[in-house]
């Protein structure tokens, strides 16, 4: 260490502890660690990368003059090999939505400091996380072009969409278990409120009805819109979001919320994080309502936070999951049924792709 | 001689002295290729080792008993070794032409050529994969076009099936087959060409005889470049393929990224890697008695 | 056009005013010229004087742009090489390196769809003519260089080809086993009554081969005849200076059988010489001049320096500055030069007026 950082250091180490002294003497806080130069946050990247930027990170940077580096994308086995190895790269990582009990379950998340990161204004059954922070919440639903089913016969359920005779063409679908099972499951009768544990041999029978009518399989949330805005299919299903954007600039497509599966989409602090201190600090930013707005507007994804309505355009409400009017016509996802079967039913689908 | 002296043991020192001068540019080989040979065995054996130890979690070989007996992934590993097969065949057949023309033609020719092979090496695999999808769609150019001029009736499947996923992974590895080949072909001596004509050769039976067997070398290159290229492809199969084209790099990927089963994903990774070792043997033993002249 | 003769015992391959161009370039301008039926006819020139062409043209690698080739009674001058009957042995010898020594030899009798046991008879039957018994399973890598110039040979041979042509074909090997495939080559030729078109810039090579040589300039035959013609009586200045070693002296032809040299020495002139005032060429061997022992009469006689000495063995090469300013090469058996011609002796020598052959100059 050279003289001038070891001076610079013990500056800021008596900096810190007068700080610590006054801080206790006034309201008896704790002192802030030391600020790092900048904290990494890894995200899905792409658009959703400049909405968190505008929304989250240049707030953040505004806040506490610490820089955020954004990464991507999202990779569980990434972020598995790096808690491992005990080289995190990452403060703050998003978690794709059937994974976070699993990277809970494999210790791979260092706890949430509630008394840092405010949930008191979140929905009662997201307010005790222990590892995963409810970022907030998009919902997989059903889109179609309106210029192939026009008003008054439009698919409104799961049945429609199985219904080939009455609503003809191509479908798209996601080309995994997760969601599918469940609309069949809906499709065939089963109330959305009964679904779990879900009926394998059942939703697969029903899913054997509508293979030959889904000409494309999804892999990528942008495929999954561009599938129907190409016409390669003309009914389907996909994360609203990614319906949203084309719509909003102009594309003939309508999102049917009807039995819509939500999911929440969660972030986590990897364990042995650098800087975790600020990492809690940064989701305690984005647990904040007035980001979530300036988030949602941007996006069309809304963050959990109850106030965040108030900050969200009157324009945009209809293409949310959480707006008064779509919420009550979804359901959640049972994540502990999926991280408990998720293996057994991957492999079950990829043996069903398989048949002719 | 001086084999003998370096035998001797009182010589050692002479020996040694003598040996290096015998083998100096051996060893000043070694030692220019060593930065290289530390990086593979760095990022490349070590990483291999690591996993292929994962595959064995527990001392038990049940992640191979199920990655060999499963009719899921042999089946997947078949089509996905067939697909490279595929392939490398259609890469060889368009390819092998390609690889002429360059070699045959005057400046500015060649240059021109080799750029537009190397087109899809300049370009994101993401925007080339939504590229073919324009083109080869149920409402893409192609499809309408055929449509418009009253060819067809019903657009041509040419997306989201097996189609789809040749026509991507093709165009991909095209240069791969190509620029082996083309070097060879360059190296082709002309009085060979010349002296099977001047001896009786049609020009078939000297493409036959003479002008193929030369250029085998660079075909082995090109096919075994492709096919093991073509056996790891993910992004383009799942893209084009609509979903129902698995490859077992998918089958690898969801172990490692959705399930963290890293140790039947390694054992998967292995018994692909045998597989293509496998192939590749065949393929050298299949051309070995062509190949040795080379 | 002039056309040969077909037929006649005069051309066993004829070639009738053929001509060539390469854009603004005539690499053969008019070539007219018979191989007589088991002839070695030898193109003589240096590099860019045709020859190259012309053997294209005869192989039909090349389509004149005008005139005609025959070989015997066929017109061949449109003919693809396939089918014009024609051994050739190329430079670096152009053997497949893909297939044995055998399957190489094989592969003109299998394109003449020659039956099985015949090519395997012919194959070893031919094999033993070049001396290479037993090596038909080798590939041409593992031959010598001698031996793959052998079995090139044998490639060119084995079909029994109307014409054998030889591409340069000594060029890649040492110097003393040149010499043996040459005689080699002239021996096999001489047994099979070949009739033999051979390509080289190499004179000396030219002269121990050929029974006859054609000797190319600038896209044109300037000389055809026997080596010892070719030799002793050169046509043009060109084949004197390219034809073995000549002293060359420039001279304008005076009266009395006499020529004026350029430094205005008079030399008495052979018989035949051009009218007064012509300019000439005096091409004069090195062998030629005799040093000059005391009592004999030579019809020019001249004293000079010592300026180099290179030994060849049984003869000695000096250059020798003479009086009048002017130097010249002789070749003499080491003998006859005395003990000690060195650097820096002086001489005298001369020759007679038969010794010198004349030359047009321009």
């Amino acid at each position: 260490m050279s003289k001038n950082q070891r001076l610079r250091t013990s500056v800021r180490a008596i900096l810190a502890a007068s700080a610590a002294v006054l801080l206790s003497a006034s309201g008896g806080l704790a002192a802030d660690p030391p600020k790092p130069a900048q904290i990494v946050v890894n995200d899905s990247g792409g658009a959703m990368q400049n909405a968190m930027k505008k929304a989250f990170y240049d707030e953040f940077e505004k806040r506490y003059g610490i820089k955020v580096v954004a990464t991507s994308p999202v990779d569980l086995g990434k972020l598995r090999a790096m808690v491992q190895s005990g080289n995190v790269e990452w403060t703050v990582t998003e978690i794709g939505g059937q994974d976070a009990i699993l990277a809970e379950e494999s210790g791979l998340l260092a706890p949430l400091d509630l008394k840092i990161i405010d949930l008191s204004r979140y929905p009662k059954h997201t307010q005790n996380r222990k590892h995963v922070f409810p970022k907030g919440v998009y919902s997989t639903v059903m889109g179609y072009r309106t210029d192939v089913f026009k008003e008054g016969n439009r698919p409104q359920n799961w049945a429609d969409f199985w219904n080939v005779q009455k609503f003809p063409g191509p479908r798209t679908m996601q080309n995994a278990p997760v969601d599918n099972l469940e609309f069949a499951l809906i499709a065939d009768g089963v109330p959305m409120d009964k679904l779990y544990p879900l009926d394998l041999d059942r939703a697969f029978k029903k899913l054997d009805q509508i293979k030959k009518h889904v000409a494309v399989w999804w892999t990528t949330g942008a495929q999954s819109a561009q599938v129907l805005i190409d016409k390669e299919a003309v009914l389907g299903t996909a994360w609203n979001g990614r319906y949203y954007v084309p719509i909003s600039q102009g594309a003939p497509l309508k999102i049917e919320w009807n039995q819509g599966v939500m999911k929440e989409s969660a972030f986590g602090i990897p364990k042995g994080a650098k800087d975790a201190y600020w990492g809690q600090k940064f989701l305690a930013l984005v647990a904040e309502a007035k980001p979530q707005g300036v988030y949602a507007n941007i996006i069309g994804y809304p963050g959990l936070n109850l106030d965040a309505i108030n900050y969200t355009d009157e324009k945009l409400k209809p293409f949310l999951p959480t707006s008064p009017e779509n919420f009550p016509k979804q359901f959640w996802t049972d994540l502990a049924w999926w991280k408990k079967n998720g293996p057994a039913v991957q492999e079950r689908w990829q043996r069903w792709m398989l048949q002719k | 001689m001086t084999a003998a002296v370096a035998d001797r043991p009182a010589a050692t020192a002479t020996g040694t002295a003598i040996w290096w001068r015998n083998n100096r540019a051996t060893a000043l080989l070694l030692l220019a290729a060593a930065p290289a040979l530390l990086f593979l065995l760095a990022f490349y054996l070590l990483p291999m080792m690591l996993l292929l130890a994962q595959s064995f979690e527990g001392g038990s070989l049940k992640a191979y008993e199920k990655a060999l007996t499963d009719g899921l992934y042999v089946r997947v590993l078949i089509d996905t070794m067939l697909i490279a097969a595929y392939v490398s065949v259609i890469c060889l057949a368009l390819g092998y032409p390609v690889a002429y023309f360059l070699a045959s033609t005057r400046p500015p020719w060649p240059t021109i050529g080799i750029i537009f092979v190397l087109l899809p090496f300049w370009t994101s695999i993401l925007v080339r994969t939504y590229g073919w999808m324009i083109l080869l769609g149920r409402n893409g150019i192609i499809n309408r076009f055929l449509l418009d001029i009253g060819l067809l009736s019903d657009p041509l499947p040419l997306l989201n099936n097996l189609n789809g996923v040749l026509i991507g992974m093709v165009h991909v590895l095209l240069p791969y087959m190509v620029f082996p080949i083309y070097a060879v072909m360059r190296r082709v001596d002309p009085a060979l060409i010349a002296a099977a004509e001047g001896l009786g050769a049609p020009g078939w039976q000297i493409f036959r005889r003479v002008y193929f067997p030369l250029t085998l070398p660079g075909v082995l290159a090109g096919v075994t470049l492709v096919y093991i290229l073509s056996i790891g492809f993910f992004i383009t199969p799942a893209l084009l393929g609509g979903g129902k084209v698995i490859m077992i790099a998918v089958l690898i990927e969801t172990q490692v990224r959705q399930f963290l089963n890293w140790g039947f994903a390694a054992a998967l990774s292995a018994v692909l890697l045998a597989a293509t070792l496998l192939v590749y043997v065949g393929l050298r033993r299949l051309f070995r008695s062509d190949l040795q002249w080379s | 056009m002039a056309a040969a003769t077909p037929g006649s015992d005069e051309g066993d391959l004829a070639l009738a005013g053929v001509v060539r161009r390469f854009g603004a370039v005539t690499a053969l301008a008019g070539i007219d010229l018979a191989v007589r039926k088991g002839e070695l006819l030898t193109i003589l020139g240096p590099s860019g004087s045709g020859k190259t062409t012309l053997l294209k043209v005869v192989a039909g690698f090349e389509m004149p742009d005008e005139g005609e080739v025959l070989l015997g009674e066929r017109r061949i001058t449109a003919a693809p090489p396939s089918k014009r009957d024609i051994g050739m042995v190329f430079q670096n010898y152009a053997l497949f390196p893909h297939m044995t020594i055998a399957e190489n030899i094989a592969f003109p009798l299998q394109m003449r769809k020659v039956p099985k046991a015949e090519i395997r008879r012919r194959v070893e039957d031919v094999l033993a003519l070049v001396d290479l018994p037993g090596l038909g399973g080798r590939l041409p890598r593992q031959l010598s260089g001698g031996q793959q110039q052998r079995a090139a040979l044998a490639r060119a041979i084995v079909f029994g080809p109307r014409l054998l042509l030889l591409d340069e074909p000594f060029g890649a090997l040492d110097r003393k086993l040149r010499e043996q495939m040459q005689l080699e080559v002239r021996r096999l030729q001489r047994k099979l009554g070949l009739t033999a078109l051979f390509v080289t810039h190499d004179q000396e090579e030219a002269l121990i081969l050929s029974d006859r040589i054609a000797v190319m300039e600038q896209g044109r035959i300037v000389q055809l005849g026997s080596p010892e013609e070719i030799y002793r009586r050169p046509a043009t200045r060109f084949v004197a200076g390219f034809i073995g070693e000549s002293n060359l002296f420039r001279a304008r032809v005076a009266g009395n059988g006499y020529a004026l040299l350029e430094n205005g020495v008079g030399v008495p002139l052979p018989p035949g010489a051009p009218p007064e005032g012509s300019e000439v060429g005096l091409m004069l061997r090195p062998e030629r001049p005799k040093p000059i022992s005391a009592g004999e009469r030579l019809d020019s006689v001249f004293s000079g320096e010592v300026v180099e000495t290179v030994y060849l063995g049984e003869t000695v090469k000096y250059r020798i500055r003479l009086n009048p300013g002017l130097e010249i090469i002789v070749r003499w058996p080491f003998r006859e030069a005395g003990e000690s011609l060195r650097v820096g002796d002086r001489t005298t020598l001369g020759w007679n007026r038969d010794d010198l052959h004349l030359v047009g100059w321009s």
